[in-house]
């Protein structure tokens, strides 16, 4: 819990809003989010972004958000995460991702263990937000690397855009003090490629044409590719038809990397899923133990760690913008830095002069609801 | 000056600069950064303060989960190469022997 006089860290703003009140919520800081889409047609805070808000609420206990009459600014003084059974609503204008995604970071420090149904879209073609399998078979097999191990989701119901209908349960039974420290220096050889193509209210062709085109592509990196098909029908299939992929690479030592779509209007099933394919090949030659969508949650769950140095080999492609402000946002909150370099001594091959190892000293966090016990 | 050798910027000292936009600290790490950007900067201000601003359809992306990716067209001319083992040196010939837990089909076909 934030002390009553501590002055707030202040954000300037909406970029990686979630990742900011999440890391607070962590820290246990206050932060002030001001210039929140200040110079736009339609300043302030989005319907979604107040819903996350919402949904930060129910899953902590003294929680206090002050938002201002524009919306342009928003002051957040993080509770207790309590976790539990919660039922949340997400609007129709991002996917269930949206939200789950960064209750992924909290639900290992919660007090009680997370039980969280979502409603919504599970999957959208319009924005660029996890999705479901996404979570389920790219984030939480990370957090397994980091002690976590007893968390799943469930897809109750699928719900395709516009209308959505969908719900998950995102679950997570393993409550740890802090994340193990992380070593991840070996690069990433891929043995098998998995996915799943789903369909909602649509022929159930669908899945098969994206499955054959995903497979066309993927056929000369000569390891096991098997995606299997999802039909959804009935009450369970949402409210509105739609279709997607998401693929996952796979390593020998539970590395995965993956890439999905969503079909759109006007959409060929086979377009999606040559283009889903060429995108999973095209993350494995910019990745090297995580992809770029996972590296967030592994520096973060690094800079919670033991106060041990902690240390991963990421590909010089992946040194990008993103990850520049998220490292600033890890330093403001926790106050860790990282640090990169060549590899030097322990390339292991020529193909390491792509390589960089970062490392992290954890910042030796302890849960503030273990603190509280 | 001109014709004199590129600084090379460390990263740990840059990232963290908080006067550098993280942009730039690609750009600078990268060598993509010369001084002269610096001028056309302000010269491009100076355009876009008489131009209409346009708006940003892809505000959202500064909160996004999935990557950015080139074009299908481009994502598709890099891994025929990939796979027909033509490409560059060092970038695609090598792709499968690099991420696959397969030996190489085109060394492969080669040895046969």
């Amino acid at each position: 819990m934030p002390s009553v006089n501590e002055k707030p860290l202040v954000f300037e703003g909406h970029r990686n809003l979630r990742k900011r009140l999440v890391l607070a919520t962590l820290a246990g800081k206050t932060v002030k989010i001001v210039k929140i889409r200040s110079n736009h047609i339609d300043p302030g805070l989005k319907d979604y972004e107040v819903s996350f808000l919402r949904l930060l609420e129910a899953v902590t206990n003294g929680t206090q958000i002050e938002i201002s009459y524009t919306g342009t600014s928003v002051i957040y003084k993080p509770g207790i995460i309590i976790g539990g059974e919660v039922t949340h609503q997400c609007p129709n204008t991002k996917p269930i991702g949206y939200f789950l995604e960064p209750l992924v970071y909290l639900a290992p420090f919660s007090k009680k263990k997370f039980s969280i149904i979502l409603r919504g879209l599970t999957a959208s073609d319009r924005t660029s937000d996890a999705g479901i399998e996404a979570i389920k078979w790219g984030m939480l097999p990370l957090m397994e690397k980091f002690g976590v191990r007893e968390c799943a989701v469930h897809i109750l119901k699928r719900g395709s855009p516009p209308l959505g209908g969908g719900e998950v349960h995102f679950f997570c039974n393993s409550l740890i003090t802090s994340p193990l420290t992380f070593h991840a220096l070996e690069s990433t050889k891929i043995s098998a490629i998995r996915g799943v193509a789903y369909c909602t209210r649509v022929s159930p062709s669908t899945a098969n044409r994206i499955i054959d085109s995903a497979r066309k592509v993927l056929r000369p990196t000569n390891v096991e590719v098997n995606i299997t098909a999802d039909v959804w029908r009935g009450d369970n299939s949402g409210k509105s038809p739609g279709f997607g992929v998401t693929l996952v690479a796979e390593s020998k030592k539970g590395w995965r990397i993956f890439s999905e779509g969503v079909g759109s209007s006007g959409t060929l099933p086979e377009d999606l899923g040559e283009r889903v394919a060429y995108e999973l090949l095209e993350e494995l030659s910019k990745s090297c133990v995580v992809g770029r969508n996972q590296l967030p949650l592994c520096l973060a769950f690094m800079a919670l760690g033991k106060e041990d140095v902690g240390r991963l080999k990421i590909h010089k492609e992946q040194v990008d913008e993103n990850l520049i402000w998220f490292l600033r946002d890890l330093k403001d909150i926790f106050g860790v830095e990282a640090f990169i370099r060549d590899m030097g001594v322990e390339a292991v091959d020529s193909s390491d002069v792509n390589h960089m190892m970062l490392s992290m000293k954890g910042v030796g966090f302890t849960s503030a609801a273990k603190k509280a016990v | 000056l001109k014709g004199s050798v590129k600084k090379r910027w460390n990263i740990n000292k840059l990232m963290y600069l908080p006067n550098i936009e993280p942009s730039d600290v690609i750009k600078r790490w990268k060598g993509l950064y010369n001084d002269e950007d610096i001028e056309h900067e302000e010269e491009d201000e100076d355009d876009e303060f008489f131009k209409k601003k346009e708006l940003k359809n892809s505000e959202e992306d500064l909160d996004h989960f999935i990557p950015f990716y080139n074009s299908l067209d481009d994502l598709k001319a890099k891994f025929s190469n990939v796979f027909e083992g033509n490409g560059e040196k060092g970038e695609s010939s090598d792709f499968l022997s690099k991420f696959m837990t397969t030996p190489n089909v085109s060394k492969k076909n080669d040895n046969s």
